[in-house]
């Protein structure tokens, strides 16, 4: 319909210059009285007159629409902009969050650190009664905790029920879980770098790495196991899995750290690629709780 | 420039694009929200970031539209029918169906939007000189297409009724 529109507005254009070529003067004239109606100013340059068309075929776009929209969008940007004042840098945001740390989190690692420093003058197991075991021994079996702990602290917002409502608010469950992360992240890899410094030199303890490994690979498959049961468990009852899991694998830590047989067996390099390994498995678990919250709402 | 001027701008960039006053103006509203959404920091481009959003949302609409069949506007705005005057209308209907897309753009961003020539360099990613080019060949091509005269009175000094 509107192509014959077109057409027939098209055969009239022609037409009417076509009809003007044959007359001329004030006959001309009259019979382009319709079309000599439209034509533009001539004063205009054909440059004014080109931008004119283009001007005026769109139109203005409807007032109150653009109206309702310029308000709505306005309030957006003033919201964002206040977001975005809001917020804190990453590290500013991670040391905020220090104080809501739980206390017995930084009571574990308080009491790992103390222990160790009291081994430096007395033999802990002959003080606890465990025989011949070794000082480096009943540390390491305690890693465990120290790192349930951490992992149970991560997942504070799900065990109490306010999962949905922090990834609702300001601060996201992701940005939260990531502070509290890096938070007892940074305390216990200055507690493990200590806790290397003082039981590494330890004749024995087959150096650093070693000690590193033996201390980090109780504390790195606790955290794997609780943050798996934490982030597919139902909340409130993961606090009883996950204990039993870290005092299973305490028991194992020590039953094979104080096991001459079982030390043979396990060499350095076995240690250390374990630790690596764990490592490994750990961010990448933390990297699917971290995307977690992008999958709930999906 | 406020936010009612960039909003007009990109209206008459998006029915240029389309050819529907309706769906120009959605896509102007979503073209906006895409950018706050983008987080833009001011460097002093912010224009040419919404006509790049508004272009891609365009090729988009366009090709979604042939996609589920749904005629364009005969690529004429609105079918030809927003312009009462016929010589507009002819010349209109020139434009939009003997230029490309680039060509329009550029004589919209030009003439309608009038905005810098660095802005438009950078927005088609060419040079001044291919800039003043095109703009002269396409002013060229539209001259010829219309027979020269609908707009040659000032050059012919001839008085209306013995234009044509």
């Amino acid at each position: 319909m509107a192509e014959k529109e077109q057409e027939k507005d098209r055969a009239r254009y022609y037409e009417a210059r076509e009809s003007c070529s044959e007359c001329s003067g004030e006959e001309k004239s009259r019979n382009l009285t319709g079309v000599m109606e439209s034509l533009p100013d001539p004063e205009m340059s054909r440059r004014a007159y080109m931008a004119e068309i283009l001007k005026k075929a769109p139109g203005r776009p409807d007032y109150k629409r653009k109206d309702d929209f310029i308000r709505y969008y306005k309030s957006l940007e003033y919201a964002q902009t206040k977001y975005e004042n809001h917020k804190d840098s990453a590290v500013i945001f991670i040391i905020r969050q220090f104080p809501y740390i739980s206390w017995y989190v930084w009571g574990i690692t308080l009491l790992v650190l103390l222990i160790c420093v009291v081994s430096l003058t007395r033999p802990i197991p002959i003080a606890l009664n465990l025989g011949s075991v070794e000082n480096g021994t009943v540390i390491a079996a305690m890693m465990p905790f120290v790192s349930l702990f951490a992992v149970l602290e991560s997942f504070r917002s799900k065990r109490y029920g306010i999962f949905e409502l922090e990834t609702a608010a300001l601060y996201s469950f992701r940005g939260i879980y990531f502070a509290r992360v890096a938070c007892i992240g940074m305390v216990h890899l200055l507690l493990i770098i200590f806790l290397i410094i003082i039981l590494g030199r330890v004749p024995g303890w087959g150096g650093y790495m070693m000690t590193a490994a033996m201390l980090t690979v109780p504390y790195l498959l606790t955290a794997v196991v609780n943050t798996v049961i934490c982030r597919s468990g139902p909340g409130r009852k993961d606090v009883y899995v996950c204990t039993g899991s870290a005092i299973v694998i305490s028991v194992l830590t020590m039953l094979i750290l104080s096991s001459p047989d079982i030390s043979m067996i396990l060499k350095p390099e076995i240690w250390i690629s374990i630790m690596i390994l764990l490592a490994v498995i750990y961010i990448s678990e933390i990297r699917r709780t971290w995307n977690q919250e992008a999958l709930s709402w999906s | 420039m406020d936010i009612e001027e960039q909003y007009d701008k990109i209206y008459r960039f998006c029915f240029y694009r389309v050819g529907n006053r309706q769906l120009a103006e959605d896509l102007t509203q979503e073209t906006f929200l895409r950018f706050l959404d983008s987080r833009y920091k001011e460097s002093g481009k912010q224009m040419g970031y919404l006509y790049t959003i508004a272009g891609n949302l365009c090729s988009d609409e366009v090709k979604r539209l042939r996609w589920t069949e749904v005629p364009l506007d005969e690529n004429m705005p609105d079918g030809g029918r927003f312009c009462e005057n016929l010589i507009d209308r002819v010349f209109l209907e020139t434009i939009m169906q003997r230029l490309t897309e680039d060509e329009r753009d550029l004589l919209v961003l030009r003439y309608v939007n009038e905005e810098p020539d660095s802005l438009i360099c950078r927005q088609m990613n060419i040079s001044r000189f291919a800039l003043y080019r095109k703009i002269a060949s396409i002013r060229r091509r539209v001259d010829q297409w219309m027979g020269g005269e609908m707009y040659g009175r000032k050059r012919t000094g001839k008085r209306p009724g013995e234009i044509l």
